[in-house]
């Protein structure tokens, strides 16, 4: 019958836990380098800015370009045109988001001294 | 039972590790945050270290998204505020839209420049379209329409008469930002953030606070020129450079004045109010644009902290702000009053 | 001969059964936020290890592979992709540890049949999301692969008497 517990069981826990418990504390943690974009409140895709490759995403009448490691809302069928107006997004926290057709788009991270909010 | 005696104390040693991954994790794997859209507005609900933080960011979402369909919304045929323009009579079966009315007057008897009855100006103004400048005729049209007598109330029963119809984009987005607020107290969230538009609802434990950072109006959305450490409380802006028109050389913004049907003209060009009291925020930004410094005596009575952004970068602040409000653009200059 | 694998084949049967009325039971569990949605302790795993065990490639194989189309039919395509990848790799890594691996202890078959569920579920995710997001999971799951491990191990070892007992069981009933 098959022992409980060994020699070999206690190495593959020790090995296991160690791998988990090191990669939870050295991740990288977001460097402002990935965009997510949700359409209908829902993530739609997520985008790396890392490579400063250019990738457009058209979704919902909008026209969402990455590059240069930014990302912007280039173009929308909206009225107002507040979204295309808004700045180009780089640093972590940072929106763009186009009300009448659902799309918004956010660098994700977080920094110790970035707002968590902005009025406005 | 051997066994188990084997493996208890090794399965305790992984319980403490697990307990303490666990924590360390919550933390790292950061907020929860949810996406909605009501009036007329992106929501967020941003939720922080809660167990089940999906589902309750989510609840906060849906209850805001439902109150303004259902009840707010004067532009969706589900809502009773659409229903009551439409025809002009509306029996409120469990009172929600009367007492909503009831506690919006309160606020506007503070400041008779300010009404729920504002829809004819926005639409004689145009201000969803292109805008247009009125006649003098048509805005004495609109100033009659907005008589608040015109707004009858008996016990549930309301109704609207001489062309009289409501409007209460001056108070939903902050009361709906309370909404999502106080779903999540509701479900034991201790901390969290939520967004609808630029109104900012903030929830935090005892000596905790967020970092909220003050929209330079200048700039486009998301750009600030001060922080202020926020503990509980909602932050409200009203301002003229998103919804507005220009015509022949002069811009019109989309704040009317209850008492002349025309958009207010000031040299403030954004105002922000910060107040434990969602709907109170969203009045009181509004209601300060109109009366500029002379307002500021209306905030310290409700208890509010105000941050007036002049056209030339000069800022009136609330004395009390003085050591939080901290800015961050040197173009800006601050006077506490 | 005969006798054993008509034993054999209503062992089998039975922890198809068993294993699929686990997998409903597991479904009652609440999730936790910090996992990813659908990660759960892996009961039925004790049926894939003693199975791997005992009972032979094919017939672990036929167990996963049920189980997998009842959660299909449950809970739809993605629930049954990730419980066939899931059982699939743990019961190859099943079958590899007891032929190769023979002074294994059951708590470390525990771990390691988690483990590869686990990650079968993952990789699963990984195809379907398209975005290396899901990785970020991989820590809390390596460190819950082997707290459950040891749960499921501990569970194995405690059942192993009536597990075997059961296969002798049919094959003295067949004899009679």
């Amino acid at each position: 019958m098959k022992k409980l517990f060994t020699k070999i069981d206690l190495i593959i826990i020790a090995v296991v836990l160690t791998l988990g418990v090191a990669l939870l504390l050295f991740r990288p943690s977001n460097n402002g380098k990935t965009a997510k974009i949700y359409v209908d409140g829902k993530e739609y895709k997520t985008i790396s800015l890392e490579n400063n490759e250019y990738l457009e995403t058209k979704v919902n009448n909008v026209v969402i370009i990455a590059e240069k490691g930014e990302i912007y809302i280039k173009s929308s069928t909206c009225p107002d045109k507040i979204c295309v107006g808004a700045a180009h997004l780089s640093k972590k926290g940072q929106s763009a988001v186009c009300v009448p057709n659902r799309v918004s788009v956010e660098i994700l991270g977080k920094s110790e001294n970035t707002p968590g909010a902005v009025t406005g | 039972m051997k066994a188990v005696k084997k493996v208890l104390p090794i399965f305790a040693v992984l319980l403490v590790i697990g307990i303490f991954v666990y924590s360390v994790a919550s933390e790292k794997s950061g907020d929860v945050k949810k996406y909605g859209f009501a009036c007329g507005s992106e929501v967020t609900v941003s939720v922080s270290g809660t167990f089940k933080g999906e589902e309750k960011a989510q609840k906060a979402i849906d209850e805001s998204q439902k109150l303004d369909k259902l009840l707010l919304s004067d532009t969706l045929p589900s809502s009773k505020t659409y229903q009551l323009n439409k025809t002009g009579h509306l029996l409120d079966d469990n009172g929600e839209l009367v007492s909503y009315i009831n506690e919006c007057m309160a606020l506007t008897e503070k400041c008779p420049q300010m009404t729920i009855l504002s829809k004819p100006f926005s639409i004689a103004w145009d201000i969803t379209g292109n805008g247009r400048v009125p006649s003098k005729d048509e805005i004495n049209e609109t100033l009659q329409n907005a008589n608040p007598n015109n707004l009858k109330l008996n016990g549930n029963e309301i109704t609207l008469s001489n062309g009289a119809l409501i409007s209460f984009g001056a108070f939903g987005k902050g009361t709906v930002c309370e909404k999502a607020i106080e779903t999540l107290k509701s479900e034991n969230v201790k901390c969290a953030l939520v967004t609808v538009g630029g109104t900012v609802g903030v929830l935090n434990s005892k000596n905790n606070t967020t970092l909220i950072g003050v929209r330079n109006p200048f700039l486009s959305a998301g750009e600030y020129f001060a922080t202020v450490e926020v503990n509980n409380g909602y932050l409200s802006t009203s301002g003229d450079y998103e919804k507005f028109f220009e015509k022949d050389g002069k811009k019109y913004c989309h704040i009317f004045d209850a008492t002349t049907g025309c958009p207010v003209e000031s040299n403030i060009t954004s105002v922000t109010v910060i107040t434990n009291s969602g709907t109170a925020s969203d009045f009181l930004s509004t209601a300060i644009f109109i009366l500029g410094e002379n307002g500021l005596s209306l905030a310290k009575e409700m208890n509010a902290q105000v941050i007036i952004v002049n056209k030339d970068k000069s800022v009136i602040a609330s004395k009390s702000l003085e050591g939080n409000l901290k800015l961050t653009n040197n173009d800006f200059t601050v006077i506490y009053k | 001969m005969k006798q054993k694998q008509v034993a054999k084949l209503t062992v089998t049967a039975l922890f198809t059964a068993l294993s699929v009325v686990l997998s409903i039971l597991e479904g009652f569990l609440p999730t936790f936020a910090v996992l990813p949605p659908g990660a759960k302790p892996g009961f039925s795993n004790i049926i894939v290890m003693f199975s791997a065990l005992s009972l032979g490639a094919p017939q672990t194989l036929f167990i996963v592979f049920a189980k997998s189309f009842f959660a299909f039919l449950t809970r739809g395509v993605m629930a049954g992709c990730m419980s066939l990848a899931g059982g699939v790799l743990s019961s190859f890594c099943m079958l590899f540890v007891f032929r190769k691996l023979q002074n294994i202890g059951c708590v470390g078959a525990g771990v390691l049949s988690a483990l590869c569920h686990n990650l079968g579920q993952l990789l699963v995710s990984f195809i379907t999301v398209g975005t290396t997001a899901v990785f970020g999971y991989a820590p809390i799951l390596l460190v819950v692969s082997v707290i459950t491990g040891v749960i499921t191990g501990s569970l194995l070892k405690a059942f192993l008497p009536y597990f075997k007992g059961l296969e002798k069981h049919f094959s003295k009933e067949m004899e009679k």
